[in-house]
């Protein structure tokens, strides 16, 4: 009985388990991105004229870019942008409450274990926290819940959709005040395009009431999905995020280009914490999601305070620098990374601190790890700018290697333009030390547990970062992902 | 700063200034001619080109800078600068090049069984032992090979451990324009040789040198080389060493001249068992610029590498480092380990850095680190609560901070020569006065 039990669950460890596809009745405007299929989305949307002024102008912009082919580590065929589908929505309007969401999307969200029903809480865990959740299922939200225990706490948490409708003068403030139109060719992409996220507003002096969570889920074929998130945090407020995301097993590669903007003002706190798990393809390297996100924290205040942790698992590919901008003097940076890639995965990726105010803080800790074929590589920038006295950086970059035909590269930045700052970094790359290995081996642990025991242990310092939620699935994680890549 | 090179004038006045050189040697004309076609095609990197990504050599290089066809200075005038340099200590054979040419009249070439140094300008005919061909993807080594008016040509054969080491001179005299210097050193299996390069003179000059160098199984080089030029000077140094197996070797550079200087350093361990290191001390001020650009490739099983990059910037100098370990598929056991540290003086001093690691292999142990930062305040509290003054606390720590750099070098004479220069380096700088206390 138990060995069927092991024997079902190794088989269910080798698929990724959220790779099925939900049969849902979907709106699509037609492949191909010109200033009418944004005039489309737009009104879809029933958005003000400066929002679709705003995305015009970002399209004029990306017209005129270049696609970063070159500086970052990944190859992959030319997209042909036209191809695709920027707007996919499930059918079904104005939605009261969530028995009016389809079935089939709430099956969905079942399979994937994210507790649409406020009722539920976390499979397993007796009495765990409440967590509010904004589902967006292909281009659009189709359920946010807590809502209104979050308003009573002046915690405003929507679809981006609904903010520009209800909350016009708190976007137009802030959307694109971190992430410009023009920032780079992903972001000015999703600019002109985007069609949901989320929006987080936290009033002065308020600690959000439970965590906030965002499920991302692409479904349609051929379709992009361009999410926009916008979190702002007024003096003092406190508010922790957390993302995840999946996509059914596709042949063709799906686009992911999402725009994260993060405001922290005066003795404000954001944690953001991603769980990253797209489709990453099959083994020979077919299908999955090319992931090209931007995501930058403004810690616009005095004492503010950033943390980013992410644990990146899935995709094809990865392009992705969630970075802090440290303009309020005593501002404190944070990066905490997992990366890991196997087979044919190709992860390009790291963070950027950027020390602009007086006393200013970060601390970055990588950790990547590559088997397989897959190539994956740490890339960052520290900046100490003239006035930044006092700033203070501290980075630890380390890789792990399983099997010879994988690739770990770390292209760290550093540039400081004053005396009176510190910037340290160092980095290592290994593989898998063999006494450790023969070491659980001699006590009968399985190699592959064994290996995915070790690797725990060489992120632990990163695991312990992430919110309970995501300790106990990401460990799970990591040794799904790692399948195959030993013997 | 100033304004930059006029490139389509400068392209012309140095495709003109090839007719010097056809006769330098006449055989390596073909090549010459080919290099700078191909050079033409590049054109000199920009900010955008990666590894020069904080230089701008359209702007340093301010002028045109036509190439010397004879030296500006007669030989026995630069006689004197040879009295009293850093390298001087050394008891070893002399080649001097007096604005990229080679001056017979002020160098001391000694006889040593199996091994054979000539001047590239006095070889009538190819030296099939060495391979002058410059890097098609590096635009400078292209322009060195072009312009190159001359060169020692090294040839140390297998076994022979050679007792005299070699003291390269490049005497810098002709302002407002530029000359080019291309070495080869050959140590063949088991062979041993030790090589000085010094950089003297200045003004507004641009000093192009490339060195080239195999080391063979079994083989060892030891490099010193000091940059002591005055604060107009450019310079553009590149050491390009192929390492073969179970080979040494061992270069260290000490900087402290030059308005700009380019160092680019890059070794293949094309063997195994190679084992490498190489050191750096820059010691800058003023609006001196020196930037480094560091390329180890590990191609094969069992290399080591250290790299020990260490860069003191007073007043408004800038510092830029670009290292990068490579370890290829299949190269094992590779142990490679980078170390690049700023230590920023001057309020308006700044520091670069990008110590990189590229790994295609799982059977490595590669690190690297890199900081930057200011004098460590409670060491200097810790000094001053001795009664040790300011300024004398303050160049013990910067001494401490580079002397590691030295500790390599065989020669005493030469270690201690070298550490006693950067100590002068510091005592100068607090005469200047140009000494900032911290703002708090």
């Amino acid at each position: 009985m138990a060995d069927q039990d092991t024997i079902r669950q190794v088989e269910e460890l080798k698929k990724y388990k959220y790779g099925f596809e939900t049969q849902v009745e979907t709106e699509k405007a037609p492949k191909g991105l010109n200033e009418d299929i944004i005039r489309f989305i737009s009104r879809k949307k029933g958005e003000p004229e400066w929002m679709l002024q705003w995305r015009l102008k970002a399209y004029e912009l990306w017209l005129k870019m270049e696609e970063p082919r070159h500086w970052p580590n990944i190859t992959y065929e030319p997209i042909d942008y036209q191809d695709l589908h920027y707007y996919a929505a499930p059918k079904k309007k104005s939605i009261k409450s969530l028995d009016e969401v389809d079935p089939e999307i709430l099956k969905t969200y079942e399979k994937l274990g994210i507790p649409l029903r406020e009722q539920e809480v976390l499979a397993g865990v007796e009495g765990a926290p409440k967590v509010a959740v904004d589902a967006v299922f292909d281009s659009v939200s189709v359920a946010t819940t807590f809502r209104e225990e979050l308003e009573k706490a002046g915690v405003i948490f929507c679809p981006i959709s609904e903010a520009i409708q209800n909350h016009p003068d708190l976007v137009q403030k802030y959307l694109g005040s971190v992430v410009p139109q023009g920032d780079n060719f992903f972001a000015a992409l999703n600019s002109a395009v985007f069609t949901d996220g989320s929006f987080v507003y936290v009033p002065k002096g308020v600690r959000c009431p439970m965590e906030l969570s965002t499920y991302f889920r692409i479904n349609e074929k051929k379709t992009g999905q361009f999410e926009r998130t916008l979190i702002i945090v007024d003096e003092g407020g406190y508010v922790s995020y957390l993302e995840g995301c999946t996509a059914p097993m596709r042949d063709e590669h799906q686009l992911h280009a999402a725009v994260v903007e993060l405001i922290a003002l005066d003795d404000a706190e954001i944690k953001y914490s991603t769980v990253q798990n797209w489709y990453p393809g099959d083994e020979e390297g077919r299908g999955g999601v090319y992931n090209f996100v931007t995501k930058r924290a403004d810690c616009r205040g005095r004492n503010s305070r950033v943390s980013w942790t992410q644990v990146e698992t899935g995709s094809a590919i990865t392009w992705k620098y969630p970075s802090c901008i440290l303009r309020g003097d005593n501002s404190v940076g944070e990066f905490y990374s997992i990366a890991i890639s196997n087979n044919a995965q190709q992860v390009d990726s790291g963070t950027k601190m950027v020390h602009l105010g007086r006393n200013t803080k970060s601390r970055i800790i990588s950790k990547g790890i590559s088997a397989g074929r897959s190539q994956n590589t740490y890339r960052g920038l520290v900046s100490v700018h003239r006035k930044a006295h006092g700033a203070r950086n501290f980075t630890q970059c380390d890789s792990l290697l399983i099997g010879e035909r994988c690739g770990a590269h770390t292209v760290p930045y550093i540039q400081a333009k004053t005396p009176h700052a510190k910037v340290e970094h160092e980095a290592t790359t290994s593989k898998i030390a063999e006494d450790q290995l023969f070491y659980l081996r001699t006590r009968g642990i399985p190699e592959e547990e064994a290996v995915a025991l070790i690797v725990n242990g060489f992120v632990r310092e990163v695991i312990q970062k992430l919110p309970m939620e995501f300790m106990a699935e990401t460990q799970k994680l990591i040794g799904i992902s790692l399948e195959g890549s030993v013997g | 700063m100033s304004k930059p090179i006029n490139m389509l004038a400068a392209e012309q006045a140095w495709r003109e200034a090839l007719a010097d050189f056809q006769a330098d040697p006449a055989w390596l004309q073909p090549q010459r001619a080919a290099a700078f076609a191909r050079f033409a095609e590049l054109g000199l990197p920009t900010p955008r080109t990666e590894n020069w990504r904080w230089s701008d050599i359209h702007r340093h290089l301010n002028a045109l800078y036509t190439p010397l066809a004879e030296p500006q200075t007669a030989a026995e005038a630069a006689r004197a600068l040879l009295d009293d340099h850093l390298l001087k200590v050394a008891d070893a054979a002399t080649m001097v090049f007096v604005d990229g040419r080679f001056a017979p009249e002020l160098s001391r070439l000694m006889e040593e069984e199996g091994v054979e140094v000539v001047a590239l300008s006095e070889t009538p005919l190819p030296i099939d032992w060495a391979d002058l061909a410059a890097d098609e993807h590096d635009a400078m080594d292209l322009l060195n090979l072009a312009h190159a008016g001359d060169g020692a040509l090294i040839r140390v054969r297998t076994g022979v451990r050679a007792g005299i080491p070699l003291l390269l001179v490049n005497i810098l005299t002709g302002a407002g324009h530029s000359t080019a210097l291309r070495h080869f050193i050959r140590v063949e299996e088991g062979a041993s040789f030790t090589l000085y390069e010094a950089q003297l003179g200045g003004g507004d000059h641009v000093a192009n040198v490339a060195t080239k160098a195999i080391v063979h199984d079994h083989a060892s080089l030891r490099r010193v080389q000091v940059n002591e030029t005055d604060e107009q000077a450019i310079r553009l140094a590149a050491l390009r060493a192929e390492v073969l197996g179970h080979a040494t070797l061992h270069d260290t550079t000490l900087l402290t001249g030059g308005r700009y200087h380019r160092q680019h350093t890059e070794v293949h361990l094309n063997g195994e068992h190679a084992d490498i290191t190489t050191n750096c001390a820059y010691l800058i001020r003023g609006r001196q610029h020196a930037d480094t650009r560091l390329l180890i490739n590990h191609a094969k099983a069992h290399g080591a590498s250290r790299e020990t990059f260490k860069c003191v910037m007073d007043e408004h100098a800038r510092g830029v480092f670009q290292g990068l370990i490579n370890v290829a598929p299949g190269a094992s056991a590779t142990d490679g380990q980078m170390a690049a540290h700023g230590l920023l003086l001057g309020e308006a001093a700044e520091f670069d850095s990008k110590p990189e690691l590229t790994i295609y292999h799982d059977d490595v142990a590669c690190a690297h680190g890199s900081t930057v930062g200011a004098l460590d305040e409670e060491q200097m509290f810790y000094l001053r609560v001795r009664g040790i003054s300011e300024r004398r606390a303050r160049a013990l720590l910067v001494a401490a901070f580079v002397g590691e750099v030295f500790d390599g070098i065989e020669e005493e004479a030469v270690r201690e020569a070298l550490a006693a220069h950067a100590e002068r380096w510091l005592a100068e700088g607090a005469e200047r006065g140009g000494k900032p206390e911290a703002a708090a």
